[in-house]
Parts: C-alpha cells; sequence; structure tokens
C-alpha cells in the first residue's frame, strides 16, 4: 500500500487532486491511500507519527506560516525519503527545488490531467522500487539478504566476493564477476577494475587513477574501464535531469 | 660489471617511460615497445663500446627511446620526441660533466677508456633521476608540463633546440674518436689540448642542459602567460555582457516605471466608470490597459536563477538568433561547489562557444543547441547538446580546434577537463554521428 500526503492551503485544490489521485489509482490498480494537509506545520506535526511511512509527499509552495520549500527542508532534514513533488502555481522555485531532491516541480497552471497521470505513475514507480530491491547470497549453506541501496561496492578475489554494505559491513561468498554483473544488471552497478564492482549512487568524487566512495572507501580505476565508468555515471546522473513547465526535451524552443 | 651498468641505464629508462605513461595513460597495453627498448639498450651496451662507433649510440637510444615513448603512452610524434631526447640529452650532459670533474681530480685518467665511461654512467644516472624528481617537484609539476606538452607551437621550439643539443653533443663525443690518444694526454696528464677540450666539453654540456630546462621553464612560462591572456579577455567579455544584461533590466525597470505612471491615472478613472456603473466603457479601458503593458513593459527573460548565467544566456541567444540556431534550455546555477564564478564562466563559454561554431557548420534549419543544468543529488552537471557536420577532428583522444588561430584555441576543451578534475568531477561527451548530435557534459561533485 502506497501512502500518500497532499499538503495544500487551498482546499478546493486539495480535493481536485485527490480525485485525480484516487482516479488515477482505480484506472491502474494501485493501492492507495491519501492524507489531506492544509498547512506545513500540521504535515511537519504528523511526521513523527504517521508520515515516516509516507512514501509520495505533494506539496504546495505558497502556504501560510511554513512555506513548502521550508516544509520540504525541513523533512529532509528529519530524514524523510519520500518523494516529494512539487505542485505550485509559481516558476519562481524551482531552482530550490534541486536542493530537496525533489522529483517533480509541476505548474498547477500547465498541468494537464495527462501530465499528471504521467509524472504521478512515474513516482509511484520510483516509491515503489526501493522497498523491493534485495540482493541475496548464499555461504556456508546460509542465505542473506541485503537491501540493494545499502551496498557501495564489491570486491572480487580469485572466486571469493566481498559485499560491502550499510556503513561499514561487509560479507563474503563464492561467485565470479560475470554471474555477478548479470545478476545486478540494470541496477546500476558498473565495473570499476578488475576485481571491483561499484554502485553508482556512492560515487562521490573521481580521482586520477581512484573514486572515492561516500563511505570513505577508495577505489582504483583501471585503465581500461575509466570511460565505460564514467559515461555509465553520467548516464546515471543525467536520468535524473527533472523537466518542468516547458518541456525541454520534447518541444524545445524558448523564444 | 657490465650487466650491472645495463640494469641501471634500462631503469633510468623506464623510469622515464613509466613517468610519461602516468602523464598520458593509454588503453591497450602492449609488450612490444620494452621489449625493443630493453633488447637495444642491452645490445647497444654490449656491442657499442668501441670507440669508433660509440658516439652513435646516443643517437639509437634517443630514436628507440621517441619509438617507445610513442607507442606506449597516447603522446603523439612530436611529444614523444621531446620525452625521448629530453630523457637522453639530460643523462649524458650529465655525465659529460661528471667526466670532466672526475678527470680535473683524478688527473690523469683516460677518459676514453670503457670501463671509465661505463662506471660513470653507473654513478650518474641515479643522480639525474633525482635531478629530474626535483625539477618535477619545483618547476615542473605534471599539470603544468601537460599543458606545455599541448601547446604545439612552443613545444616544437623546445624540439628543434633538442635537435640542436644532440647534434652538438654528438660532435662533442666524436673528438674522442678523431684524435688519438696522444693528442689529449703528455706525460703528467693532460695535454693543453686534453685541457681544452676537456674544458670545451664542459662548457657544453653545462650549456645543453641549463638551455634545455632554461627553454622549457620559458615555454612553460608562455603557455600560462597564453592561459592568462586567455583568461583577461574571457573576463573582459564577461563583464561587456554583464554590462549588455544590466542595460536591458534597466530598460525593463524603466518600461515599467512608465506604466506604473499611468497605471495610477487609469485606475483612477477605471474605478469613476465602476462608480458610474458604465460597465462597457470599464472593460474597453481594462482591455486598453492590457494592450498598453503588453506594449509598454518590455519581457525581461529569465534563464536561470543567476545573474551571471543570465548574462551569457542572453548573449548566447542573441548569437542564436542571428545565426538561426534553435536554442533551449533550463538551467540552474551549481550550488555547493567548489568552483569558482570564473571556473564557471570558463566551462559555460567554452561549452556554448564551440557548440555554436559546430552549428555554423550545418545548414541552418538543423540547427540546435540544447543546454540543461541540474543539481541533483550530489553532483552539478552541465549538459550541452549541439548538431554538428558529423565530423572530428581528433587527435590522441583530444580535440582539434579548427579555428584559424591555432595557438590560442585548442586549450579550452583541456582546460575545462582540468577544472573538472582538479575538483573530482569530469568532462564526458558523445558523438552520435547518425543524427549528428554532438553532446558533452561535466560532472562536479557537490560538497554537501
Amino acid at each position: 500500500m502506497l501512502k500518500i500526503a497532499l499538503c495544500d492551503d487551498n482546499p478546493r485544490a486539495i480535493k481536485q487532486y485527490a480525485e485525480l489521485i484516487s482516479q488515477i489509482s482505480k484506472k491502474h490498480q494501485i493501492n492507495m491511500e491519501i492524507s489531506c494537509f492544509d498547512n506545513g506545520e500540521i504535515l511537519l506535526f504528523h511526521y513523527s507519527d504517521v508520515l515516516k511511512e509516507t512514501d509520495i509527499i505533494y506539496l504546495d509552495i505558497m502556504m501560510g506560516e511554513t512555506d513548502g520549500m521550508e516544509t520540504a527542508r525541513r523533512l529532509r532534514e528529519c530524514g524523510c525519503k519520500a518523494q516529494i513533488v512539487f505542485l505550485t502555481s509559481y516558476e519562481d522555485y524551482v531552482y530550490e527545488a534541486f536542493d530537496v531532491n525533489a522529483v517533480q516541480y509541476l505548474l498547477k497552471e500547465n498541468t494537464s490531467a495527462e501530465r499528471f497521470e504521467e509524472v504521478f505513475l512515474k513516482v509511484v514507480e520510483l516509491a515503489s522500487k526501493k522497498e523491493e530491491e534485495l540482493f541475496t547470497f548464499e555461504f556456508d549453506g546460509r542465505t542473506s539478504v541485503i537491501p540493494i541501496h545499502q551496498i557501495s561496492h564489491f570486491e572480487i578475489w580469485q572466486r571469493i566476493v566481498t559485499v560491502y554494505y550499510d556503513n561499514g559491513k561487509s560479507a563474503k561468498f563464492y561467485s565470479s564477476m560475470t554471474q555477478l554483473e548479470d545478476k545486478l544488471l540494470g541496477k546500476d552497478f558498473v565495473r570499476a577494475h578488475r576485481s571491483f564492482l561499484v554502485h553508482l549512487p556512492y560515487i562521490v568524487t573521481f580521482r586520477q587513477q581512484s573514486i572515492l566512495l561516500k563511505t570513505g572507501q577508495s577505489i582504483p580505476i583501471g585503465v581500461t574501464h575509466a570511460q565505460s565508468l564514467k559515461k555509465a555515471f553520467s548516464e546515471y546522473i543525467s536520468r535524473f535531469h527533472i523537466y518542468y513547465g516547458r518541456n525541454v526535451d520534447k518541444k524545445g524552443g524558448m523564444s | 660489471m657490465i650487466y650491472f651498468v645495463i640494469s641501471v641505464a634500462i631503469l633510468y629508462f623506464f623510469s622515464f617511460l613509466f613517468y610519461y605513461r602516468r602523464l598520458f595513460p593509454i588503453q591497450k597495453r602492449s609488450v612490444l615497445p620494452f621489449l625493443l627498448l630493453l633488447v637495444i639498450i642491452t645490445v647497444s651496451y654490449l656491442f657499442m663500446n668501441d670507440l669508433s662507433i660509440r658516439w652513435l649510440k646516443m643517437i639509437i637510444i634517443m630514436t628507440t627511446m621517441v619509438l617507445c615513448i610513442r607507442f606506449s603512452t597516447g603522446m603523439d610524434w612530436l611529444q614523444a620526441f621531446y620525452g625521448g631526447a629530453c630523457s637522453v640529452l639530460v643523462a649524458y650532459s650529465f655525465r659529460g660533466i661528471f667526466t670532466v670533474i672526475s678527470v680535473f681530480i683524478l688527473h690523469k685518467r683516460d677518459f676514453s677508456n670503457v670501463n671509465y665511461y661505463l662506471t660513470n654512467t653507473v654513478l650518474i644516472l641515479p643522480f639525474v633521476l633525482l635531478f629530474c624528481l626535483f625539477l618535477r617537484k619545483t618547476i615542473l609539476p605534471d599539470n603544468k608540463l601537460k599543458l606545455f606538452l599541448y601547446n604545439y607551437n612552443q613545444l616544437k621550439f623546445v624540439v628543434i633546440y633538442e635537435i640542436a643539443a644532440v647534434l652538438n653533443l654528438t660532435v662533442m663525443n666524436s673528438g674522442l674518436y678523431i684524435f688519438s690518444y696522444d693528442v689529449w694526454f703528455s706525460e703528467n696528464g693532460l695535454s693543453s689540448w686534453g685541457t681544452w677540450f676537456v674544458i670545451m666539453g664542459l662548457g657544453n654540456c653545462l650549456l645543453s642542459i641549463g638551455m634545455l630546462i632554461y627553454a622549457i621553464y620559458q615555454s612553460i612560462q608562455g603557455t600560462e602567460l597564453i592561459e592568462y591572456q586567455w583568461r583577461a579577455q574571457m573576463l573582459e567579455e564577461q563583464y561587456e555582457r554583464q554590462m549588455r544584461h544590466y542595460k536591458s533590466y534597466q530598460k525593463y525597470t524603466e518600461s515599467f516605471r512608465a506604466f506604473k505612471h499611468d497605471y495610477q491615472s487609469m485606475m483612477a478613472s477605471l474605478k469613476l466608470l465602476i462608480r458610474e456603473n458604465d460597465n462597457e466603457k470599464a472593460l474597453e479601458l481594462i482591455d486598453d490597459m492590457f494592450n498598453e503593458m503588453q506594449k509598454k513593459v518590455q519581457i525581461h527573460k529569465r534563464y536561470s536563477d543567476s545573474v551571471v548565467l543570465d548574462g551569457m544566456m542572453q548573449d548566447l541567444a542573441n548569437i542564436c538568433e542571428e545565426k538561426g540556431i534553435r536554442l533551449s534550455s533550463n538551467i540552474a546555477v551549481p550550488r555547493d561547489t567548489k568552483m569558482t564564478m570564473l571556473d564557471m564562466i570558463r566551462i559555460f563559454s567554452n561549452f556554448t562557444n564551440n557548440a555554436v561554431e559546430a552549428c555554423q557548420k550545418v545548414p541552418v534549419p538543423d540547427r540546435f543547441i540544447e543546454i540543461i543544468s541540474t543539481n541533483r543529488q550530489q553532483w552539478a552537471t552541465l549538459q550541452v547538446a549541439n548538431c554538428y557536420d558529423g565530423n572530428i577532428h581528433m587527435k590522441n583522444g583530444q580535440f582539434l580546434t579548427t579555428k584559424m588561430e591555432k595557438q590560442n584555441h585548442g586549450l579550452g576543451l583541456l582546460i575545462v577537463k582540468e577544472i573538472a578534475e582538479n575538483l573530482g568531477g569530469f568532462v564526458i561527451y558523445e558523438t552520435d554521428s547518425e543524427n549528428k548530435t554532438f553532446l558533452i557534459r561535466i560532472h562536479i561533485p557537490r560538497t554537501k
């Protein structure tokens, strides 16, 4: 079940979008539940008990005392991992939206029902992805499971693979690089070196012959893998470009 | 003894080779050049010690070195020649100096003797390596050297000097073979001819090595100067752009003020009309007001959330309009990076200038530039996509400029690459020759 929060100081807007969301969910058979809030303070207040499990938050920006941007910032400070979508009449805040890792910035006037649906489905996909993906492996007859997003990288030495995850933990199992690569295909794992497989979201810095990970570990880059690693990383980062209002990739033309 | 000498020499030349390999990494690995170097050094030290052909050794080893560098690193011929000649010249000059000094100290030794020659080689090579290391740490750091090696005009000048120096030293060395032992030595040590020759040799070697370092150093300074001028010029351009941008802002403000002035009087009459229930006329007035605003208040386009970027975008938009290029953009200024404003301007102007240049080579209907910049997660990204004519001029993985004044250009992208790499990011490009689209991206990590 997906939990969705809707926050807007205009009751008409809340009603309109809540209905729209229910319609779309029914159409695509998405199991969800909506909670509505009429200002940022209340949303934040409820965060501690209800919202922790919220998957998607739709936020208006111009609202009473605490505006939407501030609300989003505070939610993120509390470690909120929900997908945030801004739904507003003002174009002016779009650049700040990047800072709170919003998925989308929708302008109420420019957003048709179809566009809203398209965005909603994309966000639902992002939100449901997080829970599912797990990495399983077997060692000494025991099967272990690690959420994929916790894995920073794999190191392989002869036939022994060491998986590094969850800030400093590690585990060993038997496999080969090709098997591992096949298993993690399309999950943003890329070879950096003959014996290293790196999870792209964990890269913080590229150096001459190594990369630095969020975990503080440094991983060597093999000469043969340097270019393909950079390419994959670039693709990974660019996949998240947010477009708003005027859609650059489709129509272009801004004069 | 001889094998010890060979191994020292091999170590010496290989350390140079690995140094250049580090500077110019290459994808494919081939053992062949290394083997060639190994064999040629060994052979030349084993069989070319006879006086009559000893002078040839320097040229042979140098040629081998150049070949090896060319085929085992990412350097091109000119760069490889520079590298090969450099390693050989420094070694031979130092050995010359060392030989002369030891002749003076030990007096009567025959400096053409093979064993003496070999001992000198073994003693001097480690010292030369240390000296080079010292140079690398002080006046020739890697990044400066690399920039210099891409500046072909300066490089050519140094290489010409190197050729002259090699010839000079070869002629010097051949003196040993042309004149007999008796000419150089009398009973109690050096003859007056010998002294003259030795002092000439000392001067020659000192001059060669000194001039070499001086030439390289000067060329690097020259390269830096060009870069500095380029930077100054760019700042000036940016300043002008900013001025133009402010002026257009000013116009916007003025037009708005003029409208506001009319607006107050129009509002007063509107109130009056409504009070008198003359709705028709009131509606008419509202329409007029709208038209007035459309006419009078100039639209000031906002491209991004930064005035500096807006200034540049305004300029780019003008250029694009003039040249019939479709421009689309979605730009957010990079946040929380360690990039300076100047770096940002350099990157942006570089990317966009290249894009405009490429667009001019295709027919007008196909011209387009698309700019996107984002701050997603931990990375700031700038992406520029544009059309191009399908021809890319590349040399060793570097783009070549197609501009007329070559010495000032072509360094641009290299500098952008350096900025990115110093900040822990990188530059990547893709060419789609089918759709004739060129795409370049720079990624810079954000610190927060």
